[in-house]
């Protein structure tokens, strides 16, 4: 199994491979960052952080103890997501843009921290040594990936993904439901930084290198860039705005100093025409069975 | 039924209520009357423990709940429909009733939804669309609609005819009256005083955060100091 999937790997284009392993990678933080800011509508701009204490955790797990790969992972996303829990705690009490300067403020700690963390380096970065497994890197990045999507598709449709959609409509009005909207803001905002963490680990081993810096506010920009592009809490939204945005700097390589700057337009232009994302306020699930001649339940 | 004892609630500096107290019997309607910033909405957040009181006691049904978060108080039976209605816009009416019961998890959930389009006919036509499609007057029965999904014993509404035509007020407040004579308790918090005294049976006048008057609801519509002040003469 281990020698198939190595010599599938290996069969891609090493170029390819890269930014297929980076769009993957861009969806498990891009749909983490779904829960939290398109589902339950709590503005964030310090996913990165969550990010980088998922790397540098999952690093040192594999650099301290002999811990098998997918026990790495799930460590380092219940760490991730302690420490989500713990600042999410003070900080959800804060709405809006008050939340969204107080995850920057967050972000840079992190960061900081992370600089000036004698264990991992400061800043002169951290060499991750080799994964504790034989399956090749790009498997866990995609198959973790897929994981993401039906994680997220489930919660959606579930009554905690129910609750979310409402604190995001309305929290005065969530209260009044009878939603506990304190402890179920916490617990998106976990679950997003859960996903977050694990991004993170397979961004560490994938790249066998980390850096503070690699994880600052530029970071978290993109990834909210992903998720708004796309289309706040769409699930199909967030895996094709991130793969875009993932995939689009490589792609527009052949233009070489310009790149940059079609980049740029690209997101003017589809804000301009598209305010709500590629796919907002549009369900996938009837396009796809208007196209086979179906008729979607229910209309 | 519920009993509030010298409430007193602050806004930063500002004296939002001070030292209030009144109570509400089983099966009545009892109005909370009053001008802008008398503090009648704060009242029903105290109550639903939206905004926290700094000093007295909230009492209902012989429990103390003062200090319990709002979701608790939903669920033993006091539901609020909050002051502009605040649906949720971008949920169609039904997922916006389905939200009302989110507390419950009997089986009796469905037989009540169809209780509530039989008393809301216009909600029943309007189902699947999203709840801000809807006009003002259907927002606020969607609201009242959702509100009665939790099975509340003690109803708590706010400003019921806030920016509504008269002829829909009417009609709210028929409603409301019907909801009261299926056994529902009360609680109307309104700044238009003669449609709230018409079908309250007794009544509270609020002045800058202060109980000034109480009484019979008929008594307090001929009161000649309440008629110059809030009833317009």
């Amino acid at each position: 199994m281990a020698d198939f999937l190595n010599s599938l790997v290996g069969s891609i284009d090493p170029y390819m491979l890269q930014i297929l392993v980076n769009v993957g990678i861009a969806i498990v933080l891009a749909l983490g960052l779904n829960v939290i800011t398109g589902l339950t509508g709590q503005l964030s701009l310090g996913h990165a952080a969550f990010m980088s204490i998922g790397a540098f955790t999952s690093a040192m797990v594999t650099i301290k103890t002999g811990l098998p790969f997918v026990a790495n992972l799930a460590v380092t996303g219940v760490v991730t997501a302690i420490v989500a829990a713990a600042i999410g705690f003070p900080i959800l009490r804060l709405t809006g843009d008050y939340l969204a300067i107080c995850t920057l403020g967050f972000a840079e700690i992190v960061k900081v921290f992370f600089l000036n963390f004698e264990p991992t380096n400061k800043a002169l970065g951290l060499t991750v040594p080799p994964a504790k497994t034989s399956i090749p890197m790009p498997i866990y990045v995609w198959v973790v990936a897929i994981l993401a999507i039906v994680l997220v598709t489930f919660v959606q449709n579930s009554r905690f993904g129910r609750a979310l959609k409402a604190i995001r409509e309305d929290e005065i009005a969530a209260d009044a439901m009878g939603i506990n909207t304190a402890r179920y803001k916490i617990q998106a905002f976990a679950l997003g930084s859960f996903m977050a963490g694990i991004g993170g680990g397979l961004y560490a081993h994938f790249l066998s290198y980390i850096n503070p810096s690699d994880f600052g506010f530029l970071k978290s920009v993109d990834i909210l860039a992903m998720v708004v592009l796309g289309g706040l809490g769409s699930v199909p939204g967030a895996v094709i705005g991130s793969s875009v945005l993932a995939s689009a700097p490589e792609f527009l390589r052949f233009m070489s100093q310009y790149r940059m700057l079609v980049y740029g337009a690209l997101l003017v232009f589809l804000m301009v025409f598209r305010p709500n994302g590629l796919l907002g306020g549009v369900n996938v699930t009837e396009l796809l069975l208007r196209a086979i001649g179906r008729k979607p339940a229910g209309k | 039924m519920l009993k509030v004892e010298n409430i007193s609630v602050n806004y930063g500096a500002i004296k939002a209520l001070q030292n209030v107290s009144f109570q509400i019997n089983q099966g009545e309607i009892v109005a909370l009357i009053g001008a802008n910033g008398a503090g009648k909405t704060t009242i029903l957040n105290t109550i639903s423990n939206i905004v926290p009181s700094v000093a007295g006691k909230i009492t209902y049904l012989d429990k103390e709940i003062t200090k319990l978060p709002p979701h608790e108080i939903v669920k033993l039976g006091i539901s609020q429909v909050p002051e502009g209605r605040r649906v949720f816009a971008k949920m169609s009416v039904l997922e916006n009733l389905e939200m009302g019961a989110y507390t419950r998890s009997d089986s009796e959930i469905g037989s009540d939804m169809e209780k509530i389009f039989q008393r809301f006919p216009r909600l029943n036509e309007r189902k699947k669309q999203p709840a801000k499609t809807l006009s003002g007057g259907e927002q606020q029965m969607l609201a009242m609609g959702r509100a009665l999904m939790s099975r509340p014993k003690l109803l708590l509404l706010d400003e019921p005819s806030m920016g509504l035509a008269p002829m829909l007020v009417e009609q709210i407040f028929q409603i409301i009256q019907e909801i009261n004579a299926s056994g529902t308790t009360i609680l109307l918090v309104e700044q238009n005083a003669n449609m709230a005294l018409s079908i309250a049976h007794r009544a509270y006048v609020l002045e800058t955060g202060e109980v000034v008057l109480q009484g019979d609801a008929k008594e307090l519509a001929s009161n000649p100091e309440v008629r110059k002040a809030y009833l317009g003469e």
